[in-house]
């Protein structure tokens, strides 16, 4: 063990009686130990002296009661900030919940003009055959107040006829509507019977 | 009656309504705050700053205190921590902006110590403690100027004994180090 560590434990009381006694002897031999161990003496002295050192006297006393004002300084001052605090919090949470809650009512409860509109014809189609019972309310609410115009394009798909197809079988549809109501019934008849006399295929 | 009877009955009393107790407490341990608090920071207005605040805590955290340690560890404990976190705060505050220390140096020449004399002598140690590195600093502190055990210093540091006989050790041979150095 090195001399500094030695003196060290020796002098902060580290060593048993036996190490304590055998250091003893060596220093009492031993110049060498003798000059560094005065060293480290000399600073532990110098340190004890410093232990209890004489201050103003009404320093100490005098902590409690600045301490005492401070605090009920603190107290109402942080009146204000408690308050101001309180309300951002009660707004933060106020603006949380109305987001989660807009996004729960969303998810939850889906309106059908939101899907119809994202569905392109053939998804509108399928969802058609699967949801037919609701089939009158997705019209409407779809903007198809007129079935015909949904017949038009059905018809239109099925036959691959292209977009600019689908205002000619319109306005045709819309003329010859104007053709029937002005027909009287014996012109019905007449157009009945060619119809009938007709040899189609 | 005992010492550690008298911290009992004192912290019971507080913690029933007797704002006396707390005073009591104070009183009996805020020198011992003030000069770890001292010794670690270098300065008076520093240590004052911890003093106010360790004793706020106690009063803030007695009625919870349950005596599992002895009051004087538990003092020590949080006046050790809040002594290492002030010092950590006032390291990064002078890595931003050196002009505000030095700007408290100079302002601040008050000091409680009333003999000139060692007044010299106590700041001497006190320039060399503050080029210990902080751990060094507390374990030597609380080794040879508050006369803790390494038991009781394990306790309030929690580290291991021989660590702080490795810091205590070390702490040492750098302050003999720094007194051969001023007297050449």
């Amino acid at each position: 063990m090195k001399n500094e560590k030695r003196i060290i434990a020796y002098l902060d009381n580290q060593m048993s009686n036996s190490e304590a006694k055998a250091f003893e002897e060596e220093l009492k031999n031993s110049q060498e130990l003798k000059t560094e161990f005065e060293e480290y003496k000399k600073f532990f002295f110098e340190l004890d002296e410093l232990k209890n050192i004489p201050v103003q006297e009404d320093y100490f006393p005098g902590i409690i009661p600045s301490i005492r004002r401070k605090h009920e300084k603190r107290k109402t001052i942080s009146l204000y900030p408690k308050f101001a605090y309180g309300f951002i919090v009660i707004v933060m949470v106020f603006i949380i919940s109305y987001f989660l809650f807009n996004i729960d009512s969303d998810k939850t409860n889906p309106s059908i003009e939101n899907i119809v509109s994202n569905l392109n014809e053939d998804e509108l189609t399928q969802l058609l055959n699967t949801y037919q019972n609701d089939y009158g309310e997705i019209l409407i609410r779809n903007g198809y107040e007129n079935q015909d115009s949904l017949l038009d394009k059905m018809i239109i798909n099925e036959l691959n006829l292209s977009n600019n197809s689908d205002r000619l079988l319109s306005s045709y549809s819309e003329d010859l509507n104007d053709v029937f109501d002005n027909l009287n019934d014996e012109e019905a008849d007449i157009i009945y019977n060619e119809i009938l006399n007709k040899n189609f295929f | 009656m005992n010492e550690a009877n008298t911290d009992f009955d004192l912290v019971k009393s507080f913690i029933s309504g007797d704002e006396s107790s707390f005073n009591k407490i104070a009183l009996k341990y805020q020198k011992k705050i003030y000069w770890h608090a001292r010794k670690m920071t270098g300065n008076h207005p520093d240590a004052e700053e911890i003093v106010q605040e360790v004793l706020l805590v106690m009063y803030n955290k007695l009625n919870i205190f349950q005596f599992k340690s002895s009051l004087y560890t538990w003092i020590y404990r949080i006046t050790a921590t809040r002594s290492i976190n002030f010092l950590k705060k006032r390291g990064l505050k002078k890595f931003f902006s050196i002009s505000d220390n030095e700007a408290k140096d100079l302002k601040s020449p008050y000091d409680i110590i009333a003999d000139v004399e060692i007044k010299e002598k106590y700041l001497k140690m006190e320039k060399s403690l503050q080029k210990l590195p902080l751990k060094q600093r507390e374990v030597f502190i609380l080794r040879n100027f508050d006369d803790l055990s390494y038991e009781e210093i394990a306790e309030i540091t929690g580290k291991s004994i021989g660590g702080l006989k490795a810091n205590y050790f070390h702490a040492i041979k750098k302050l003999i180090e720094l007194v051969k150095e001023n007297e050449k």
